[in-house]
């Protein structure tokens, strides 16, 4: 199944695995935050993805970002996601150099945008959940915008 | 022994009387008569199980415990029949605010759910065909060493104060015997990760011993909670994130990974706690702040430290070649930690912009 990024469809698709490996999730523990993917380039997207317990629970594409309470958003180029899905695709985790917390730690790939630093500091006590969550398009087909 | 039983129980025959006569099948039963607030609570999602948060009701519940607590001393839990006569425990920490978060409870159960262990789930296995240069492993195992005296200190602060917190404050205590298993899994994994790794772990430093006793030292539960939550976690989370951006080693992605996770709980919880005591007591920002700032002193002395500073270039350059080409990115880590520091301290209501690690980070800069 080809399946487009960025997309709706795509993050579901990744909800809806993240449902089904549910004793992946559960060993990693509840998982509480709604969180932004900002995609930039020329048609630039942002999606809410909202994790209650082990669950992503909700994915919505916003118009704004004050369409939504979000904890924190992951913003970075589309050429940067696509890469960073390569890598994962290559053995079902990135290469230590595509991993969120090395595409974000310095800032200047991937940004984290916020504006509470309580928001901010939920990136790091989810983070094995939310890579553990991106990791799961390592077998998907991704047709890139 | 300090303190003796208020009555010779060994030498009083009513005591063996009595026991005798319980012993003949006399019970005393009467206790089970209690006149206390009867619930009933169920998980509000089954998923979570019955969490601290759906037992939050009436007089068991958290919302009801007064800010001077005055009514009990004792081990009882809140919600428990408290007779006449109970001994004073000797709690001394007896006010909400000195210690109370309102994430406190949720933290507790989320410390739970995302346990982790490391003695199994670290791949040991890539530790022993470690792909990288003897330097990037040498300045590893020296971060790994500062790690490890961190997080023991991040341990001993909650046990240093939690015997002193009212046991009505239940919620919180439990949060805090959590932070010391999470301290305790850190400091355990940060002290085996070098030792594996057959480099051995690397040398304790004066500049870090200078920095832990500032926190450790502090004078009371709010002070060291700043100082701890706030600044040391904070540290920790930076350098843990470091380790996992830097090291291509999939042992060390899975300690960064899970590591920076069972910190940033603590910071989370202390960002809180600074806004509840705040809130109910504003004119403690003032020590809080000119606390922090001491402490922050005693980080630059760390941050500056040739072991620190050089360690830092060697594992951001991944080799002693490279190590002083490296010494801007290690400069731009330090404003991204102080930037980060500066926003929960402002969160927290304890900001000051012309902090002493603010002024430090931007003379470097210059």
């Amino acid at each position: 199944m080809t399946i487009k990024f960025p997309s709706v469809d795509f993050f579901q698709e990744l909800a809806r695995r993240m449902e089904a490996d549910a004793a992946e999730f559960e060993k990693l523990g509840f998982c509480d935050t709604t969180l932004g993917i900002q995609v930039n380039g020329d048609a630039p997207h942002l999606y809410a993805l909202t994790f209650e317990v082990f669950d992503c629970t909700d994915v919505r594409e916003l118009s704004s970002p004050d369409d939504a309470e979000l904890d924190f958003t992951l913003a970075a180029p589309l050429s940067l996601w696509r890469e960073m899905f390569e890598s994962i695709k290559k053995t079902g985790h990135p290469e230590p150099a595509f991993t969120l917390n090395s595409l974000s730690h310095v800032g200047d790939q991937m940004a984290v945008v916020y504006d509470d630093p309580e928001g901010h500091d939920k990136f790091y006590r989810f983070m094995a959940t939310i890579q553990a969550f991106v990791d799961q398009a390592s077998d998907l087909d991704i047709e890139w915008a | 022994m300090a303190y003796y039983a208020r009555d010779d129980f060994f030498n009083n025959p009513e005591v063996l009387e009595r026991s005798v006569d319980i012993f003949s099948g006399n019970l005393e039963i009467g206790w089970k008569d209690l006149d206390i607030e009867l619930v009933r609570c169920r998980p509000s999602d089954p998923r979570r199980g019955l969490t601290f948060e759906d037992t939050n009701v009436g007089s068991y519940g958290w919302d009801q415990i007064p800010e001077k607590i005055r009514h009990n001393y004792s081990m009882a839990p809140r919600g428990a029949f408290l007779p006449e006569g109970l001994p004073h425990l000797g709690y001394d920490i007896n006010r909400k605010s000195e210690v109370w978060a309102d994430n406190a409870p949720a933290l507790y159960e989320e410390s739970k759910a995302r346990r982790w262990n490391p003695t199994r789930e670290v791949p040991w296995d890539a530790v022993e065909q470690i792909a990288h240069g003897d330097e990037l492993e040498r300045g590893l195992a020296q971060l790994y060493t500062d790690l490890t005296c961190m997080a023991t200190a991040l341990g001993d602060i909650p046990s240093k104060w939690v015997w002193h917190i009212n046991q009505e404050l239940l919620e919180l205590k439990m949060f805090q015997c959590a932070q010391m298993f999470d301290a305790a899994r850190l400091a355990d994994v940060a002290r085996k990760r070098p030792i594996a790794g057959g480099t051995g772990l690397g040398r304790d430093h004066a500049p870090l011993g200078e920095l832990l006793k500032c926190v450790l030292d502090s004078g009371n539960f709010p002070c060291a909670s700043a100082s701890a939550h706030i600044l040391l976690a904070g540290l920790m989370q930076t350098l843990l994130r470091h380790i996992g951006a830097c090291s291509p080693n999939a042992a060390d992605q899975t300690i960064s990974r899970f590591g920076v996770q069972d910190v940033s709980r603590s910071i989370a919880y202390g960002v809180q706690h600074m806004q509840y005591l705040l809130n109910e007591r504003p004119d403690e920002a003032t020590s809080l702040t000119g606390h922090l700032d001491e402490v922050e002193n005693a980080l630059i002395g760390y941050l500056a430290s040739p072991i620190f500073f050089s360690a830092m270039a060697l594992v951001t350059a991944g080799s002693r070649e490279q190590a002083a080409d490296a010494v801007p990115q290690v400069a731009a880590l330090y404003r991204r930690f102080s930037n980060e520091h500066r926003e929960r301290r402002n969160s927290a209501g304890i900001g000051n912009d012309a902090s002493p690690l603010q002024a430090f980070v931007t003379e470097l800069e210059a």
